[in-house]
C-alpha cells in the first residue's frame, strides 16, 4: 500500500525582483526562475525504507518541503496516508528532520524536544517519559541541559532526529540524516532507521551518500536535475549491471582450472578450494556445468554487482 | 494548546532578551523625566493659585489628572510608537530567516495558532509596560496633596486606550515581518507605517472634502485623542480591535502566500 504518492509534482522557484545574494543586494528581472522539480511521479510503500537520491541541487529537499507542506508544488499533487497535503491529521501522524537543522538556541535540549511536543498537544505527564526515552535513543541524555547553542553539529543533527520522533510518527522524513555525523554516528543513525522499520513505520529519507543508503533502503529513487532518472528495488536497479562473478569451487584439480586460467579474470587457491572471478554470465554457467561434471562442488557464487556508487554515476554521465 | 506553547515560548524569548529591557527602561526614563518636569511646574503652579487664592483672586486651581498624569500618559502613546518596530520586527522575519518556522509548519499548528501565540505575547510586554506605568499615577496619588488625588476613572480610560492602541500597533508590526526575511526592513516598515496611519488625517485634498473625513476617520490618531481626554467611545474600541484583525488576518494570508514563491 502507497502511503505516500506524487503525481506530476514540480516546482519552479521565483527568486524576488529585489533579493540579497550572499550578503549584496542584487535586483534582476530576468532569470529568477529555477526549475527545481520537474514531473515527479513516486510511490512509497508502507513500512519501507525509502532513499531519495541525487547530487547536489537534485531536488531531493524540495520535493520534501513539498511534501511537508513548506512549499506548495507548482504543479502536479501529493498525497501522505492518501489524504492531500497539509491534512491537520496527517501532520500530526509524521515527523521531519529538516536538511539544516536550526534550532531556538537559548532552549535547553529537553526544553527544545518538549515545545514540540506541546504542539503535537502531547500531555506533560507523556512528553516528560518520551524527552528521556528519545534523547536515551540518540544518546543525547548527558547534554539534556546545555542550552542548544552549545551543541556540535552532530549533536544538533542528534536532537532533530529525537525531534522528528517526537510524536511517534508513522512515516519520518529525513533530509540528509546523517550529514555531518562522524563514522559512528552514522552507522548509529543507520541502526536507528532500521529500528523505525522493525516498529512498522515508514523512512522517506534524502541522501547523497550512496554507502548509507545502499546497507539500508528497501528502494530508492534517484534524482538528476529535478527529474526522476530511475526507481526501484536497489537489487534491481544494479542486476541489470552486475560486472563479475566470484565462483567458489571445492574438489576441482590443476588441470580442470587450467582449462578456463586464459578466460577469467583471477585465479587463486587456498586451502583446497579456487577462487575464481569471471567477467561473463556464459562464462560463469560453463564453469559451474563443467566443474559439477568432472565431480566438483560449487561451493559459493557471489554476484558482484556494481556498486551504487558506481551505478549513480553512470546514470548521471549518460544524461 | 499549540498557541499557548508558542505564546510561552516566545514571552520567554521577549524576557530573557537583553534589547526587551533595554527598550522597557527606555520608555520609563523619558517618562520619568518629563513626569518629574510636570509635576515641578505643577507644583509651581499650585503653588502660584494658592497664593493668589490668599489674595482673593479667584482662580481655578491645575488639575493633578489633567496636567501631570495625561501629560505623562500622553508621552507614552508616541513612545509606544517607536518602541513597538523594535519589539515586533523579530517576531517572525527572524524565524523565517533561521528556518525555525518550517519545523513549526510541519506541526499540526496552524497559521493561525502561530500568529495568536506571538500576537498574545507581545500584547502581554505591552499589558506588563501598562502596569508599569501605573507607577506615574500612584506617586502622584502617594505624594498625596489636597487637590491632587488622580481621577481614578480617567486613568482607567488612559490604560485601556493604551493597551488598544499597544494592540493595534503590535498587529501591523506582526503583519509588517511576515512580509520579510530582514528584521530590519521589518522594523523599519512598521516605523514608517505606523507614522504614516498617525498622519494620515492631516494629509487634506482640497477637492475632495469626503475623502479627508475617511482618511481622518481611519488615522490612528484621531483615536487616541479620545482615550487621552477620558472618554471610552465604542467607535474606538471597533476601530483598534477591528484593525488588529485586519492586520493579523493579512499576516497569516502573507505566511501562507510565501509557500508558492519560495
Ligand atoms: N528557495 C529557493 N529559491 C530559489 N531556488 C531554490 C530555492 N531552493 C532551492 N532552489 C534551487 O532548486 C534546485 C534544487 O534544490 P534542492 O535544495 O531541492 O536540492 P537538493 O537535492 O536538496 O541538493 P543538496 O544535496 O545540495 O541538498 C537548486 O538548483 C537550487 O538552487
Ligand atoms: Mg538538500
Amino acid at each position: 500500500m502507497a502511503v505516500i504518492e506524487t503525481q506530476g509534482l514540480s516546482k519552479v522557484y521565483v527568486r524576488d525582483v529585489i533579493d540579497t545574494e550572499y550578503g549584496r543586494l542584487r535586483i534582476r528581472l530576468t532569470g529568477r526562475k529555477t526549475v527545481a522539480l520537474d514531473n515527479l511521479n513516486l510511490d512509497v510503500n508502507k513500512g519501507e525504507i525509502f532513499g531519495l537520491l541525487g547530487p547536489n541541487g537534485a531536488g531531493k529537499t524540495t520535493t520534501i518541503k513539498i511534501l511537508m507542506g513548506i512549499h506548495f508544488a507548482s504543479s502536479g499533487t501529493a498525497k501522505i496516508m492518501g489524504k492531500p497535503l497539509g491534512d491537520r491529521a496527517v501532520k500530526s501522524r509524521i515527523g521531519f528532520l529538516p536538511e539544516n537543522p536550526y534550532f531556538y538556541d537559548y532552549l535547553k535540549g529537553w526544553e527544545f524536544l518538549d515545545f514540540y511536543g506541546q504542539l503535537y498537544g502531547i500531555d506533560k505527564r507523556k512528553r516528560r517519559a518520551k524527552v528521556e526515552e528519545l534523547l536515551a535513543l540518540v544518546g543525547l541524555t548527558h547534554a539534556a541541559n546545555i542550552p542548544l547553542r552549545g551543541y556540535s553539529k552532530g549533536m544538533n543533527q542528534r536532537i532533530g532526529l529525537a525531534q522528528a520522533l517526537m510524536n511517534d510518527p508513522d512515516i519520518v522524513f529525513l533530509d540528509e540524516p546523517q550529514s555531518g555525523l562522524d563514522p559512528l554516528g552514522r552507522k548509529e543513525v543507520r541502526d536507528l532507521i532500521l529500528g523505525l522499520r522493525k516498529q512498522g513505520k515508514t523512512v522517506f529519507f534524502s541522501s547523497h551518500i550512496l554507502s548509507d543508503a545502499e546497507m539500508i533502503c528497501d528502494r530508492v529513487a534517484i534524482l538528476f536535475k529535478g527529474k526522476l532518472r530511475s526507481v526501484g528495488r536497489l537489487s534491481e536497479l544494479l542486476s541489470s549491471s552486475v560486472t563479475e562473478w566470484e565462483i567458489v569451487l571445492r574438489d576441482v584439480d590443476e588441470r580442470f582450472i587450467n582449462r578456463w586460467r586464459d578466460r577469467l579474470e583471477r585465479v587463486v587457491e587456498s586451502e583446497g578450494e579456487w577462487w575464481l572471478i569471471s567477467k561473463s554470465q556464459d562464462l560463469t554457467d560453463a564453469i559451474i556445468d563443467a566443474a559439477t561434471r568432472d565431480g566438483g562442488k560449487l561451493s559459493a557464487l557471489t554476484p558482484r554487482r556494481q556498486s551504487l556508487e558506481d551505478y549513480f554515476i553512470s546514470e548521471v554521465k549518460g544524461s | 494548546m499549540a498557541t499557548w506553547a508558542i505564546y510561552k515560548r516566545e514571552l520567554k524569548t521577549y524576557f530573557q532578551s537583553p534589547s526587551t529591557y533595554i527598550v522597557i527602561a527606555l520608555i520609563f526614563l523619558l517618562m520619568g523625566m518629563i513626569f518629574q518636569n510636570i509635576m515641578a511646574e505643577f507644583s509651581d503652579l499650585s503653588m502660584r493659585s494658592q497664593q493668589m487664592g490668599m489674595w482673593g483672586q479667584q482662580q481655578q486651581a491645575p488639575n493633578v489628572t489633567h496636567m501631570v498624569i495625561r501629560g505623562v500618559f500622553y508621552v507614552m502613546f508616541s513612545l509606544i510608537l517607536f518602541s513597538i518596530p523594535l519589539l515586533s520586527m523579530r517576531l517572525l522575519a527572524e524565524e523565517k530567516s533561521r528556518g525555525t518556522l518550517e519545523m513549526i509548519v510541519t506541526c499540526p499548528v496552524g497559521d493561525w495558532s502561530l500568529i495568536m501565540g506571538k500576537y498574545l505575547a507581545l500584547v502581554s510586554v505591552g499589558v506588563f509596560m501598562i502596569i508599569l506605568s501605573s507607577l506615574f499615577p500612584l506617586m502622584v496619588w502617594y505624594v498625596g496633596k489636597p487637590g491632587s488625588v488622580p481621577e481614578w476613572p480617567i486613568v482607567g480610560s488612559l490604560w485601556i486606550g493604551l493597551l488598544l492602541i499597544f494592540a493595534a500597533y503590535s498587529a501591523f508590526g506582526l503583519m509588517a515581518s511576515s512580509m520579510t526575511e530582514n528584521q530590519m526592513a521589518a522594523g523599519v516598515v512598521t516605523l514608517i507605517g505606523l507614522l504614516l496611519w498617525n498622519m494620515m488625517g492631516d494629509f487634506q485634498i482640497e477637492q475632495f472634502p469626503q475623502v479627508n473625513t475617511i482618511l481622518k476617520e481611519m488615522s490612528a490618531s484621531q483615536h487616541t485623542e479620545n482615550f487621552l481626554t477620558g472618554v471610552l467611545a465604542l467607535k474606538d474600541f471597533v476601530f483598534y480591535i477591528l484593525s488588529s484583525f485586519l492586520f493579523l488576518f493579512i499576516a497569516s494570508k502573507t505566511l501562507d502566500a510565501r509557500r508558492w514563491r519560495v
